[in-house]
């Protein structure tokens, strides 16, 4: 199943205005995020998303399809990454949404919210060396049968920008064991050559662990940020897989 | 009331950054022969209406849903009822004596030694004392206090067009962190 047949489908259907439906995304303004504008602005380039933004003191998503956890500071991390933004009244409608199977996509510090939440598996540590770490980063993708990478093919390289303090993922031993036993890890930062070793990892990350899913696939939490390149002026469009791949999925229910 | 301590450590086996760093630093000062540094967090607090075993539940079940994370993080309760240790006594004056001690003592060594420039932490600590500091030091100091109207400026290379950097505190705070740090890395 590829993309282009998805969409095709849905541009294909009779009737309706332009696409089928529009993918309704639900972006979690928390105090301090700072990465929402960036991904509105990345959705808008959707003729088939339609972004808006939750307020994390509501009690209601919206109708979302698919809800995002953008990057930034919330709570300015205080206590730790994403620890108090967990407790937010909008993040028991978003753990329902998500163990009723709907998709959510955690970017950095929403990464390290769905982590503090147990959405997904691990913590995220201090960067290995204490540096912040940005710059475009090369990925390998492990897999691409979840809503979030099914534009992407496996083992294909693909770079995204990283941009925190705070990505040293990292989980105990026998989560770890656990984990690669069901194949949660979707994305490992990897040389340009896909070579996944010590010296492209940028944080320290267990396993050059860049973003994982949970058990049922439909909760992903990645350090990278795919709205940063989702347009050619702004330097790469790999990030596009992410989004497209959630609007294929939606389309497709 | 009961007075709580909490002490949360990085869980054993679990890479402790600052540890390292600090544990790196301290030959440098001349303390020789040092360790299994590791850098936690030290919380207090106080709680009224429970006592006894509810109470130690209840301190317990913070600290395994919000004050530490079990995944990564040991924690150590200790607490302390306040009919038996009146408020004065709390918090033992022998660490108010350690913070005496090491505030002068800082401010002269902290000056030629040769980590200060490439330590994130110890130009946070400068910021307090910066106007006493050398004039490589003091420009440290001044950048903690700049106005986030003079970040996009200076980020031109990776943050350009960021419309956030201007706005969110929060980011101030980790850029200037990062600055340094690449500053001290790259430049």
């Amino acid at each position: 199943m590829t993309a282009g047949t998805v969409s095709g489908t849905a541009a294909a259907e009779p009737g309706a205005q332009a696409p089928r439906r529009s993918v309704n995304f639900g972006i979690v303004v928390f105090p301090g995020s700072n990465c929402e504008y960036d991904a509105h602005h990345a959705l808008s380039t959707f003729p088939e998303a339609a972004p808006h933004y939750l307020w994390h003191k509501d009690h209601d998503l919206e109708g979302a399809d698919v809800v995002v956890l953008p990057g930034g500071f919330s709570y300015g991390d205080y206590l730790r990454t994403g620890a108090i933004a967990r407790f937010s009244p909008i993040m028991q409608e978003v753990a329902a949404f998500a163990r009723a199977g709907g998709p959510v996509l955690g970017i950095c510090n929403g990464f390290q919210i769905l982590a503090e939440a147990h959405l997904v598996h691990g913590a995220l540590l201090q960067n290995r060396g204490l540096k912040f770490v940005c710059h475009p980063q090369y990925l390998k993708v492990e897999r691409n049968d979840t809503p979030f990478t099914r534009r992407f093919e496996v083992g294909q390289v693909i770079q995204i920008p990283v941009n925190h303090n705070e990505g040293n993922w990292t989980a105990g031993s026998e989560s770890l064991r656990k984990i690669e036993e069901q194949g949660l890890v979707v994305f490992r930062y990897c040389d340009e050559h896909g070579n996944v070793t010590d010296g492209a990892n940028p944080n320290g990350a267990v396993d050059n662990v860049a973003g994982i899913v949970n058990e049922t696939g439909n909760v992903m939490g990645m350090m990278p940020h795919p709205e940063r390149v989702c347009e050619d002026q702004l330097g790469g469009t790999d990030g596009r897989g992410v989004f497209g791949s959630l609007i294929d999925h939606t389309l497709e229910q | 009331m009961a007075r709580v301590a909490v002490y949360i450590t990085p869980k054993a086996g679990i890479l402790d950054p600052q540890g390292v760093t600090i544990e790196r630093a301290l030959p440098a000062l001349g303390f020789q022969g040092v360790s299994e540094v590791r850098v936690g967090r030290y919380i207090t607090l106080e709680i009224d209406g429970v006592e006894g075993d509810e109470l130690n539940a209840q301190v317990e079940s913070m600290c395994r849903r919000l004050l530490a994370n079990p995944i990564i993080e040991d924690f150590f309760v200790e607490i302390v009822d306040d009919r038996e240790y009146p408020h004065e006594s709390c918090g033992g004056s022998e660490e108010v004596i350690v913070g005496e001690e090491t505030t002068p003592r800082e401010a002269g060594e902290h000056a030629g030694s040769p980590w200060t420039a490439a330590d994130p932490y110890a130009s946070g600590q400068e910021q307090s004392g910066s106007e006493a500091e050398g004039n490589e030091d003091f420009e440290k100091g001044k950048e903690g206090v700049i106005t986030p109207e003079d970040k996009p400026p200076r980020k031109a290379g990776e943050h350009a067009g960021s419309p956030w950097t201007a706005t969110d505190p929060f980011a101030a705070g980790k850029e200037e962190v990062d600055k340094e740090n690449r500053e001290a890395g790259k430049e």
